[in-house]
C-alpha cells in the first residue's frame, strides 16, 4: 500500500468514504445498497485507494497541495476527496453499463449518475464562485472525458494513434481535483501543466493496462480495444487467444513497459517525493504482475507439451 | 508485424487449456491435487476434447501432469481472466 505512512492522507479518505456512503443511503435509501452491491470493484475502504495497483485519482490532489496546507485546510482537502468520490462512482456506473460489464439491472439504476454528478460539483461550489475560471476548466476537462467515453464505446477497431488520442483521455476527468488545488493554493503554479502532463501520460499507461490485463473479459463480453483491435490487425485468422499466446503477450508487455517508462519521465521531471514513491511501487508491481503472468503462461506451454507428446 | 499475417499454429490444447484456466476453478484445484484427482482431470481432458494416440498416451500425459507443480496456474485467472485487476486501475 502506498502511502500508508501518512495518517493524514488515511484520515482524509476515511472520513470522505464515510461521509459518501451516509449522504447515499440517507439520500437513496431504497436503491443505495443494490447499487454498491452492482458496483463492484470501487473503492469503499480507505486501503482500496491507496492501493497501488489503483489510479492515484484521490491522492494526486493531495500530493500537489502544499504540505503546510494538508491539515490546516482540511475541510476543503476532504471535500475535494469527497467530490472525486462521487465523480469516479458515476464514472464506474456508466462505464459499467456501456460495457454490459454488471447485472443487466444495473441499467436500472443509470437515473442514480444524476445524484453521483451533483454530489460531484457540490464541494466544488463552496469554494469557487460561478464566474470563477476554475468552472471553465471543470466544464473542459468533464466534457472531454464524457466525450473521450462515449466515441471510445462506440469505435469497432481502435489503432495506435485513436488510443493515444482517444481512449487514454478516458482519465481526463482526475485533472478537475487536480485544477481545483491549483486554484486553491496558487503558489503551485510552476508545475501546474507538468501535473496534467503527468496524469496524461498515466492515463495513457492505465488504460492500456486495463486493456491487456482484460483481454480475455473484453474478447468474451466483444469489447473493442486496442489489444483486442491489434489482435485482429496482426493475426485476422487467428483466435485472440490464439494470438495472446502466440505473440500478443510479449506485444503487450513491451507496450506496457515502453509505457510505464514514460510515466516515470513524467514523474521525474515533476520532482514530487510523494508521485515518486507511488511511480516506483507502482513499477514493483507491475514486474510482478508481468512475471506471474508468464510463469503462468508458461504452464500452459507444458500442458501443450504434455498433452501433445508422441509416444516413443 | 505484416498485416493479416498467419501466426504460427498454436497447439489447440493449449488454447483449450488457457481458456479453461483462467474461468474454471474446479479444473485447476484438480491439477493442484493431481495425484489425488487423476480421475477427475482424465474425466476433464475428455470434457474438453483432449485426444491422444491411445490410452498409454493418455496414462503417459496424466503422469507427467502429476509431476508438475500447478500451483501458479491461479495467477492466470487473477491476472488475466477476471476482467480486471482489483481494484480497477481506472
Amino acid at each position: 500500500m502506498q502511502d500508508d505512512s501518512d495518517p493524514l492522507l488515511e484520515c482524509l479518505i476515511s472520513n470522505a468514504l464515510l461521509r459518501f456512503d451516509a449522504n447515499l443511503r440517507a439520500a437513496l435509501p431504497r436503491t443505495a445498497p443494490q447499487l454498491l452491491k452492482f458496483l463492484h470493484s470501487v473503492p469503499t475502504r480507505p486501503e482500496q485507494v491507496l492501493s497501488v495497483r489503483a489510479f492515484p485519482h484521490f491522492v494526486l490532489p493531495y500530493w500537489l497541495s502544499p504540505a503546510r496546507a494538508r491539515g490546516a485546510d482540511a475541510e476543503f482537502q476532504t471535500d475535494v476527496i469527497y467530490s472525486t468520490i462521487s465523480g469516479y462512482y458515476s464514472i464506474r456506473l456508466c462505464d459499467n453499463i456501456a460495457d454490459n460489464d454488471s447485472s443487466p439491472e444495473l441499467r436500472k439504476f443509470a437515473p442514480c449518475a444524476a445524484y453521483l454528478d451533483s454530489e460531484f460539483i457540490r464541494p466544488y461550489m463552496k469554494y469557487f464562485p460561478t464566474t470563477h475560471e476554475f468552472w471553465s476548466v471543470f466544464d473542459e476537462f468533464w466534457a472531454k472525458q464524457a466525450e473521450a467515453s462515449v466515441a471510445d464505446s462506440l469505435l469497432d477497431d481502435v489503432d495506435e494513434a485513436t488510443f493515444a488520442s482517444l481512449s487514454s483521455k478516458k482519465f481526463t476527468a482526475t485533472k478537475i481535483p487536480i485544477v481545483a488545488v491549483q486554484f486553491r493554493y496558487r503558489e503551485t503554479l510552476t508545475s501546474f501543466e507538468q501535473w496534467l502532463r503527468f496524469v496524461d501520460c498515466l492515463g495513457d499507461f492505465a488504460q492500456f493496462s486495463n486493456d491487456f490485463f482484460d483481454w480475455h473479459h473484453d474478447s468474451k463480453y466483444r469489447i473493442t480495444t486496442y489489444v483486442s483491435s491489434e489482435s485482429k490487425r496482426r493475426a485476422p485468422r487467428n483466435t485472440v487467444t490464439e494470438w495472446f499466446l502466440n505473440e500478443g503477450l510479449d506485444w503487450g508487455v513491451a507496450e506496457l513497459k515502453l509505457r510505464f517508462d514514460n510515466v516515470k519521465l513524467q514523474a521525474t521531471a515533476l520532482g514530487n517525493k510523494a508521485v515518486l514513491d507511488w511511480v516506483t511501487a507502482r513499477g514493483r508491481t507491475l514486474d510482478s504482475d508481468i512475471g506471474k503472468a508468464c510463469s503462468g503462461l508458461e504452464l500452459v506451454k507444458t500442458f501443450g507439451r504434455i498433452t501433445s507428446r508422441k509416444q516413443p | 508485424m505484416s498485416n493479416g499475417k498467419q501466426i504460427p499454429a498454436i497447439p489447440s490444447n493449449e488454447v483449450i487449456f488457457l481458456n479453461e484456466a483462467m474461468t474454471n476453478e474446479e479444473f485447476r484445484n484438480a491439477l493442484y491435487n493431481a495425484k489425488r484427482d487423476r480421475k477427475k482431470i482424465s474425466d476433464e481432458l475428455d470434457r474438453l476434447g483432449i485426444t491422444f494416440s491411445d490410452a498409454n498416451a493418455k496414462e503417459a500425459a496424466l503422469d507427467a501432469v502429476e509431476n508438475i507443480n500447478w500451483g501458479d496456474l491461479h495467477v492466470l485467472e487473477d491476472l488475466l481472466g477476471r476482467g480486471g485487476l482489483t481494484p480497477r486501475m481506472g
